[in-house]
């Protein structure tokens, strides 16, 4: 057995790293709530463009055409790979880089040519390490996301897709469902999806009077769609970032209190050990000490 | 029915005004554009410019969009913008330095003589609203003291 020394040592080790995943988990727990009320915060502006679309589809036609719905045959694709620039978060990095490796893989297959841009130190690490090298690493985008930041990456794409130098966007990030749900996939950006009356519809028909209006569209429902549709482009890149925000912050949160909880059942393993090493060194020192009695006798 | 409107301006990172009003101008991107209660249902593009909220009670808030979407329906004014703030935040230095910047950089190519083009009318109505905004006496004596010589 160890001496009781160095148990002591041990634990006292043991103790400082709890101390330190156990400030982690409060912090994280505090810049959670903060990204989860900016995500939060997205919802009214996300729901109310789906439904404009949506009606604004609807009246404009089927035959509307628009660069952005155009399915060419791609030839090169960019893909988004967002993740974070620190660790200590569990499985978050890990599951960010398998679904961009995945997504990558999926793309090379087809037979396209990839570009990938990194979000996030960890991310580009985990991507290289795997024998993918990102073209283009971007760092300075950390758990804060602000739209302008965000609105410059997704600006850059639309400019490549409509000078025809890019096919296809695809972002692959940590979707987060709920605090106790995390999903790592594969989303595509560009081209859109044809904006079709069904996803409103089904939020719409509860105000069903105000989808039976007739309404005055300045300049025309054509031109406003196009106006919009570039937006919710880039809209849906911000949505990536402040959704991968929040994942990280629970993954971090979920991360840290299981490493303090284990911190402290090792504390208490390690208080017992100590205890009983201690005893059985005075047992040892009793009886040496009564054996040399006994011999004197 | 009211004769109030419900006014909300969202942006992406979350909903910055909130009330009601008795009147509510927006600048459209043609001009401006003025709501009174019961107005028919509308969708427009709106352009940059300045917000006016007629509150019930009298006070009038100013705001300034770069660009948006509004969306009339059933007394409700929804604007969906991607940069509000206070027409109070505005400054006149700073907008004359954007214009200048907008004005001076060369454009060559479609994209970027579009590019030129909106951030110069973005300046441009900035400052509109910020001398506008000065006149309201929201600004401070010296900024006034940057008045543009054009």
């Amino acid at each position: 057995m160890a001496s009781p020394r160095a148990i002591l040592k041990r634990t006292q080790s043991v103790k400082n790293i709890s101390k330190i995943t156990k400030t982690m988990q409060m912090i994280a727990t505090a810049k959670f709530k903060r990204a989860h009320d900016r995500a939060v915060a997205a919802r009214p502006y996300t729901d109310k463009l789906t439904r404009l679309i949506g009606k604004l589809a609807d009246a404009a036609g089927a035959d509307f055409a628009h660069p952005l719905l155009d399915k060419r045959e791609p030839t090169k694709v960019v893909l988004l790979a967002i993740s974070s620039n620190r660790g200590l978060c569990g499985g978050f990095n890990t599951n960010a880089v398998k679904a961009a490796v995945a997504a990558h893989k999926g793309l090379i297959a087809r037979g396209l040519e990839v570009e990938v841009i990194a979000f996030g130190k960890r991310v580009a690490n985990g991507m290289r390490f795997k024998g993918i090298t990102p073209d283009q690493v971007i760092t300075h985008i950390e758990d804060k996301p602000t739209f302008a930041e965000v609105d410059v990456v997704g600006n850059e794409l639309l400019e490549r897709y409509a000078s025809g130098e890019v096919d296809e966007v695809h972002v692959a990030y940590t979707k987060f469902v709920s605090a106790a749900r995390q999903h790592a996939g594969t989303e595509q950006v560009l081209p859109l999806e044809p904006p079709t009356d069904d996803e409103a519809s089904a939020e719409a028909s509860t105000d069903a009077a105000a989808s039976q209006q007739n309404f005055i569209f300045h300049p025309s429902a054509e031109q406003i769609l196009s106006d919009l549709l570039p937006r919710s482009v880039r809209l849906h890149v911000f949505q990536a970032f402040l959704d991968s925000a929040v994942s990280e912050q629970t993954a971090r949160m979920v991360a840290m209190k299981s490493a303090t909880d284990n911190a402290n059942e090792m504390i208490r393993d390690l208080t017992m050990l100590y205890n009983r090493s201690r005893q059985t060194q005075i047992t040892t020192e009793l009886s040496e000490i009564i054996g040399g009695a006994a011999a004197l006798e | 029915m009211s004769n109030t409107l419900t006014v909300t301006v969202v942006t992406p990172e979350g909903t910055a005004y909130e009330g009601e009003a008795v009147h509510v101008v927006v600048p459209a991107f043609d001009g401006e554009m003025s709501f009174y209660p019961l107005h028919a249902p509308l969708v427009g593009v709106l352009g940059y410019g300045e917000l006016r909220v007629a509150r019930p009670d009298g006070v009038t808030e100013y705001f300034y969009l770069a660009g948006g979407v509004v969306q009339v329906a059933d007394n409700e004014v929804s604007i969906l913008a991607e940069a509000v703030m206070p027409a109070a935040a505005l400054n006149i230095a700073d907008a004359n330095k954007a214009l200048a910047e907008a004005l001076a950089s060369h454009a060559t190519g479609d994209v970027e003589i579009d590019i030129r083009a909106a951030q110069t009318e973005d300046a441009r109505a900035r400052l509109r609203a910020a001398h506008a905004a000065t006149e309201r006496g929201q600004l401070t004596p010296d900024e006034i003291l940057d008045l543009p010589v054009e």
